[in-house]
């Protein structure tokens, strides 16, 4: 840890990000904690290598993605504060939370906020559709190159057939919300912090 | 809000301190815990020490003030049940390195499928029932006789023969199982018949024949509770099959993997499910054709030939006993031979059959089993067939001795002057032919023997066989072992040469063959998944055959289901190619062990059939002396228990309550299926409003839904309890916002159950949002 961490995060910071993304005191330290360790650079930014530099994400299909998510358009460095917004779409959702405030806009770790979150590494340009085209780059993304296209293509046709509810040869948000309503989309989208 | 020390000081902390949250326990508790973590962690801050003093001060005062309120317990509690999270999540890392051959599995099933997956996963149950058999059989049966019984040597029945100890030593006695190994713990004639044995008094007899019982027991319950399992997996997994391709585009990483082997696999399993969901829309636009007629008057013809060929084969080794004396090796084993001869050949014949009928996988799979089956138990039950016959010769010449029983005492008193060793002489008596007793002359193997003149009762055209051998349940143990090692030792040599062999010719010699060896005949071998679990399946009937007269057979299957287990997974790997056609086994294996039961059925008649019908033998094993092997329960109960017992179990087991008994059972049954049937039908009817109420909302109408779910909530609240369906309950809420469809299932009950169906449905999760798992890994040390 060492003092390099608390000199650099004010109090006053730790109490914006509470206000804008949810996350509790020790969850935002131990948060800064972790941005801090990943940026080898020690700038107070993370580019795009620091993020190649975890497994996880590296072997992820669609890791590429994910980390472009977190840059804003067309910038090449994430501080902590873009940092945060991205993972507040992980917070956990506690039970508390869930009846207190329906007038107020939707905190960023809702189940549809969430869901839009995925929905837009899928979207590449941002039409509020995923077309076959998208669908069949992210399969092949998936499946390397042991399926030949046609066969590729009839999976994304008979994926679009089941989701698609109006139509128009695509998956909507909403028809996108349908087909994993059976998911436990909040518990495999958010962060576990261990006490 | 947290008490939150700064830099600066003033006496906005004293105001922190008096704000009233008290009426949240959760709250003050939740602050007391973080003071208490600020004190933990003065020292590493960088302050200045008057700060750190004056923070360290208040932060005492506010856990003093404020801890009394809540009992101590509470902070003990939330500690216990951290630290208990803790211990379970590692117990239960730790205990998935003990499940054995799990990684060898899960390669095998990313590389191959769930189907090739699932025959290990079958054999790797089985090694697990054999273990507990051998516990079973080895702590009741095996180790008291060994502790306690009369040790090798001191009767009749566990000694080696004079005669043939000299030969005891051959390799041929060996392999035929005789000298020793005949005369050891492995079988049933060596167990003493002395009703206690020890200074405790334990009840050999008896607990052989109940430990006998109970195998069967426990294996019958173990299936059936796998079944059920198994059966309540499917119910789950089969309701939910609207979005598969969605779920298998959109959920099927695991984002947990960060290794890169890990992810091949991974990658592999996914092609894998993706084929075999090809596979499955394909399979619904064939349709029949003609030659399916013709391949199964094939098959039908295959069978009855083969199980001709084994009547033979019985009968010609009967009748070669009859007349030679000397048997050659083949001879001696040409039943066995053939047997296997005709179960490694046959399926692959069937398969070759099979491909004109243009089957989906799986029910070319399910016929291809029921082809081999039917040949496996020809092949079963013409053995048995023969065994009987020879048991029952060897079973009424005791009979015979009985008549003669003074003059075989006689006989066996007998020293023939001029040798060192005592033979034993016993008129052996062959088959009963026609009623009629004709005796015929064996040759004996103990040198010079005279005519015996010096007894008149018997002709000396006698055959003489030493007493010990007249042991029937020892000759059936025997020959189910060896059936067993003749097994094992076929399966190793085909494993060899079909697979690997196959695979080594086809790699190295296709560079400079008339044709290319890798694509048409003979290519690489795949993996038959049919016969394979067919052959365990019908390897545990032997044992299950066997495992009265050989108590140590399960013991021995144990170490054959380990090497087959080993061998299979390299050959499997090393050899064999994936398969062309690839198709999701369905995951509860219901089939398999459906078969398992009905095998474990048939192989228990005939046991059964022996210990009912035949007379144990005179001279060896636990039950010599009795009329029948199963006297010992009522014998026990008359001698050990009180009286009014035996009167009252000899009431119960009279029809007149027995009859009535089965009529309940029978009564019960049927009840309980035509429950079972209405839910399934009301389980049925559920599913439908659930899609329906779905189409209505997203079609707008959220009055109309609500009225909907208003009657799915009535029918649901009469059936919920009854039904373990509760997944398929759905709970009203009101809507949250627009366009959020209603008909969801509450969160928090069904969470388990849903991550449960989604890791069975498609074994993994979204593939966004794995990095947080990296998050909080190294972050154990700091705050």
């Amino acid at each position: 840890m060492g003092s390099r961490a608390s000199t650099l995060l004010r109090e006053e910071e730790i109490e914006e990000i509470k206000k804008e993304t949810g996350f509790s005191h020790s969850q935002i330290t131990r948060l800064y904690s972790r941005f801090t360790s990943l940026d080898k650079g020690e700038n107070g930014t993370l580019s795009r290598e620091d993020f190649q530099r975890i497994p996880e994400l590296a072997i992820n299909p669609l890791g590429d993605r994910i980390i472009n998510a977190f840059f804003p358009e067309g910038e090449d460095q994430v501080n902590f504060r873009g940092f945060m917004r991205t993972l507040a779409h992980f917070r956990p959702i506690e039970d508390n939370e869930k009846n207190k405030d329906p007038s107020g806009t939707e905190p960023l770790n809702s189940r549809t906020n969430k869901l839009l979150f995925a929905f837009r590494l899928y979207d590449l340009d941002r039409d509020d559709k995923i077309s076959r085209d998208e669908l069949l780059q992210v399969l092949r993304m998936m499946v390397g190159v042991n399926i030949s296209d046609e066969q590729l293509g009839s999976i994304a046709d008979r994926t679009i057939q089941e989701a698609d509810q109006n139509g128009d040869n695509s998956i909507s948000f909403n028809e996108f919300i349908k087909v994993l309503e059976k998911v436990d989309v909040e518990q495999k989208m958010s962060i576990r912090f261990l006490h | 809000m947290y008490f939150s020390p700064s830099l600066r000081f003033s006496d906005e902390e004293e105001k922190d301190e008096e704000q009233p949250d008290s009426n949240d326990p959760e709250k003050v508790f939740q602050n007391i815990q973080f003071q208490k973590e600020i004190i933990a962690n003065i020292r590493s801050r960088p302050w200045p020490m008057a700060h750190k003093l004056k923070a360290l001060r208040q932060a005492k005062e506010i856990v003093l003030k404020y801890e009394g309120r809540l009992t101590r317990t509470r902070g003990y509690q939330a500690a216990g049940a951290d630290l208990l999270k803790k211990v379970s999540r590692v117990f239960y890392n730790v205990i998935v390195l003990f499940i054995p051959w799990e990684v060898r599995i899960k390669k095998i099933e990313s590389h191959f499928g769930s189907g090739v997956a699932s025959y290990f996963i079958f054999l790797r149950w089985l090694f697990g029932i054999n273990l507990v058999l051998t516990a079973m059989t080895g702590a009741f049966v095996v180790l008291p006789e060994l502790l306690a019984g009369a040790p090798y040597g001191s009767t009749k029945s566990k000694t080696v023969p004079e005669e043939q100890l000299s030969s005891a030593q051959d390799l041929d006695t060996i392999w035929s199982l005789g000298g020793y190994l005949q005369y050891s713990v492995l079988f049933y004639g060596y167990y003493g018949s002395v009703r206690k044995i020890g200074s405790v008094g334990y009840r050999l007899p008896l607990a052989y024949f109940l430990v006998g019982v109970a195998v069967h027991i426990y294996f019958d319950c173990q299936t059936f509770v796998r079944m059920a399992k198994n059966s309540r997996l499917s119910l789950v997994s089969a309701s939910d099959e609207n979005y598969t391709f969605c779920w298998r585009v959109f959920c099927a990483w695991d984002y947990l993997i960060g290794n890169h082997e890990a992810a091949e696999s991974k990658g592999a399993a996914i092609v894998n499910s993706i084929r075999e969901a090809i596979v499955e829309e394909q399979e619904k636009k064939k349709q029949t054709s003609l030659l399916r007629v013709l391949a199964n008057v094939l098959v039908l013809l295959s069978l009855a030939g083969s199980i001709y060929i084994i009547y033979f084969v019985v009968d010609r080794s009967q009748r070669l006993e009859q007349e030679k004396q000397e048997l050659t090796l083949w001879e001696k084993n040409e039943v066995s031979v053939v047997v296997s001869l005709i179960t490694m050949i046959a399926p692959s014949a069937f398969e070759l059959v099979a491909q004109l009928e243009m089957y989906h996988p799986r029910t070319c799979l399910r016929f291809q089993l029921a082809r081999v089956l039917v040949l496996y138990l020809g092949n079963l039950y013409s053995l048995i067939i023969a065994l009987l016959d020879k048991v029952n010769s060897m079973n009424s010449s005791p009979a015979a001795v009985a008549n003669w029983s003074d003059s075989s005492a006689f006989l066996a008193t007998i020293v023939l002057p001029g040798e060192e060793n005592q033979s034993t002489i016993t008129p052996k008596v062959s088959e009963w032919q026609n009623g009629t007793y004709s005796p015929t002359m064996e040759a004996v193997r103990t040198p010079g023997v005279t005519p015996f003149s010096t007894n008149k009762n018997i002709s000396p055209e006698f055959s003489i066989r030493p007493l010990q051998d007249q042991c029937w349940e020892t000759y059936v143990g025997q020959e189910m072992l060896k059936l067993s090692v003749i097994d094992m030792i076929f399966t190793v040599a085909s494993i060899l040469l079909i697979d690997f062999f196959r695979g080594l010719f086809v790699r190295y010699v296709s560079d400079c063959w008339c044709w290319d060896l890798e694509s048409k005949f003979p290519e690489y071998g795949e993996f038959k998944i049919a016969e394979n679990v067919l052959h365990l399946i019908y390897n545990q009937g032997m044992i299950w055959m066997g495992t009265f007269f050989s108590p140590c057979l399960p013991a021995f299957n144990m170490l054959k289901l380990i090497g087959l287990m080993y061998l299979r997974s390299w050959a499997v790997l090393t050899c064999d190619v994936p398969h062309q056609q690839v198709f999701r086994a369905s995951r509860s294996n219901n089939f398999y062990l459906a078969m398992l039961l009905f095998m474990l059925f048939l192989c228990m008649l005939p046991t059964v059939f022996a210990i009912v019908r035949y007379r144990p033998s005179q001279h060896c094993g636990p039950f010599s002396g009795q009329e029948k092997i199963y006297d010992i329960i009522p014998e026990t109960i008359a001698a050990d228990f009180p009286l009014w017992l035996s009167a009252v179990l000899s009431y119960v087991t009279s029809p007149v309550v027995v009859l009535p008994a089965l009529l309940l059972l029978f009564m019960l049954i049927y009840y309980l299926q035509s429950i079972a049937r209405s839910l399934k039908f009301t389980n049925n009817q559920l599913r439908i409003q659930l899609q329906t109420a779905s189409q209505v909302n997203l079609a707008g109408g959220e009055e109309r839904v609500e009225e909907e779910n208003k009657v799915i909530d009535q029918e649901t609240s009469t059936f919920s309890s009854a039904s373990n369906l509760n997944n398929s309950v759905t709970n009203c809420k009101s809507p949250e916002h627009r366009g959020h469809s209603i008909a969801t299932i509450t969160r928090s009950a069904l969470h388990k159950d849903i991550s449960q169906t989604a890791r069975v449905l498609w074994g993994g999760q979204t593939q966004i949002a794995q990095k947080h798992r990296k998050e909080y890994k190294p972050n154990r040390c700091d705050m």
